[in-house]
């Protein structure tokens, strides 16, 4: 398949959106803060 | 009657209660979609099912309106309602050819039906705890309690919602009739496996069958779909009745005529019945009528009929009994009415740029938007999706474009993220779209879309098992109800010691709590955030209203009106009782006064 530099944009996004998520709603959900 | 009920039986007998009104349900709506013989045949075989029973539950709730505003809803009366679906729906059964499972569920793989089955299980868990949720307690399930009692559908004028429309809270109300909270609580959760099986069926139409089962997987791993269905609310039931509107609407693709137009306009009128809500979808609709029927008169006079038909009279109620279709709000057209402030406390602005920063704030800090979680898929997968744009079908857009429009409604109207779960079953198909585009495209945009989606579908499972694991012992009956309430639920030990040390005569203000569902009948008990209704609007000062009602008991939290605080310390009043109330992640300290004699 065809090299796209969207690609990657994307595969950061999901993995930059992850792990804010990780950190801004998991862990405080685990610390009872939510 | 305390309608407090849990365990095993309680349980057993509930979900056996369901399932004949289910059945009854699909007698009504097979009937009047089989009377119109409308286009089954575009419909899949479980779609069909699924729109009946959504129907059928819709003119149920019409008929126990009916009964209960002409003051004759009794056990009597509704077990003749649900015999008569009972007997509509042998009647169908009949006729059309008993359908293998295979066939009506399709062929998804069946690792997506057992977490499904698993998900829709723990949910079913969750609802057969003693009501708990805020709102419940305050009117959605307090309001029909009341009826009830009064024997009449009435206007409450003390209360804000009696004249709302209350589509769901008149199945609340049946399963209060027969059974009490876990029964009226089911009635929620049923419309979690409707509203995920809708955008299954329809995806797999649509799009095919492994975009259908992600679609389902997204839309029942959303945290705040999963704690809705467990509570007495009505967002689970609008999401249904929405999507289902959308998706009948976009049958006008495949089927000529006025058809698809009344069957959405039928179930857009159970949406704008279910909550004020409704209205946000019902305009969005209609301006895709008008678009896509190119202004044809017929097409949206027909659709336009057939959602006033189910949908309008709770509005002519309103206008008819208060002088505004939509009290309290828009006091200020009507002259009838109040402000109300339902944006209190939520939302991180407004504007252009909160509005772009929305997805992601919503997302990330459930705090700032009533607490519950989205969850992240939705903001993970749908910007993937946008590389489909251009060559996306007809359909595919019209969808987008609802759920954009949703969203941004909500945004104008009151950034609750439970609010957003009439647009979950939108956002899950563009999710699933972005999902399988990032499959598709393989490598590293593949790797890390899997990768993610997997970890979230797991974390969010394990916040699923987590909030039921507190539920187990009262469900399974460890624990009884009433000591479980006490741990659990911050108004039930104020009112449980009202109602074991206050005598019959003794008139208690609760000026703490707008929890009303536990208040004990038989003691006076005067509901301050009630009576402040008729305050406001005789301007009468919270001291001397005190003064001169002459309360032998008061009950207060530290956030209780600062002057009240201060008539109990300047009036010999003692404190007889108090305790914390703990509900994450806030803590809730309350005193129970006595006068002094």
């Amino acid at each position: 398949m065809k090299f796209k530099w969207s690609d990657v944009c994307f595969a950061v996004w999901m993995v930059v959106v992850f792990f804010a998520y990780l950190f801004l709603v998991v862990f405080p959900k685990l610390q009872g803060k939510i | 009657m305390n309608y407090i009920g849990a365990g095993p039986l309680v349980s057993l007998v509930a979900t056996a209660f369901l399932a004949v009104v289910l059945f009854a349900a699909f007698g009504f709506g097979r009937s009047l979609i089989g009377m119109f013989e409308w286009p089954v045949a575009v419909w899949h075989r479980g779609e069909t099912a699924v729109a009946s029973v959504g129907l059928g539950l819709a003119m149920l709730s019409m008929g126990i309106f009916l009964l209960a505003v002409g003051g004759v809803f009794n056990k009597p009366t509704a077990s003749l309602l649900i015999l008569s679906g009972v007997f509509l729906a042998l009647f169908w059964l009949k006729r059309v050819e008993a359908p293998r499972v295979q066939e009506t569920l399709g062929e998804a793989p069946q690792i997506f039906w057992a977490a499904a089955v698993a998900v829709f299980s723990l949910a079913w868990l969750q609802a057969l705890a003693p009501a708990t949720a805020m709102d419940a307690l305050a009117y959605h399930l307090y309001l029909p309690k009341e009826f009830l009692r009064l024997g009449r559908m009435e206007f409450l004028p003390l209360t804000r919602e009696s004249l709302w429309p209350f589509n769901t809270e008149m199945l609340f109300m049946l399963g209060m009739l027969f059974q009490g909270t876990a029964l009226a609580q089911l009635f929620h959760w049923v419309f979690f496996p409707l509203t995920a099986l809708a955008v299954y069926f329809f995806t797999l139409r649509v799009y095919g069958v492994m975009p259908a089962a992600w679609a389902m997987i997204f839309f029942i791993f959303t945290p705040v779909v999963f704690a809705q269905s467990g509570a007495p609310y009505v967002d689970l039931s609008l999401a249904f009745f929405v999507f289902m509107a959308v998706s009948t609407f976009l049958m006008s693709e495949k089927v000529a005529g006025v058809k698809p137009y009344i069957l959405s306009g039928l179930f857009c009128g159970a949406a704008v019945g279910s909550k004020y809500l409704g209205l946000g979808p019902f305009l969005i609709l209609l301006f895709f009528i008008l678009i896509r029927s190119r202004l044809n008169l017929r097409k949206t006079s027909y659709f336009l009929l057939s959602c006033g038909v189910v949908g309008s009279t709770w509005y002519w109620r309103s206008w008819w009994v208060a002088g505004n279709p939509f009290f309290p709000f828009f006091h200020t057209i009507f002259n009838r009415g109040y402000y109300v402030d339902i944006d209190a406390g939520v939302s991180m602005g407004g504007g252009p740029a909160a509005f772009l920063l929305f997805p992601w704030n919503v997302s990330l800090y459930p705090n700032a938007f009533g607490g519950q979680m989205l969850g992240a898929l939705f903001l993970l997968l749908l910007p993937a999706a946008l590389p489909l744009a251009r060559r996306s079908r007809p359909v595919s857009r019209y969808l987008a474009a609802f759920g954009f429009l949703y969203v941004a409604f909500i945004f104008t109207q009151s950034q609750h993220v439970r609010f957003l779960v009439a647009a979950a079953p939108f956002l899950s198909i563009g999710a699933t779209a972005g999902f399988l585009y990032a499959r598709s495209r393989g490598g590293i945009f593949k790797a890390a879309a899997v990768a993610t989606v997997a970890a979230l579908l797991f974390i969010h499972a394990g916040i699923f098992l987590y909030r039921v694991k507190n539920i187990w012992p009262v469900a399974a009956g460890r624990i009884d109800a009433e000591t479980w309430l006490k741990e659990n639920e911050r108004s039930y030990k104020g009112y449980d010691y009202i109602r074991r040390h206050a005598a019959p005569e003794e008139k208690f203000l609760n000026a703490a709590e707008v929890r009303y569902f536990y208040a004990p009948e038989d003691r006076r008990i005067t509901h301050l955030f009630q009576e402040n209704v008729r305050l406001r609007a005789q301007t009468i000062p919270i001291v001397r209203y005190l003064e001169s009602e002459k309360f032998d008991g008061i009950w207060v939290t530290d956030l209780s009106d600062p002057e009240i605080l201060q008539f109990i310390r300047s009036h010999r009043y003692e404190l007889v009782f108090s305790y914390e109330a703990r509900e994450k992640p806030d803590t809730f300290r309350n005193f129970i006064y006595k006068k002094s004699s």
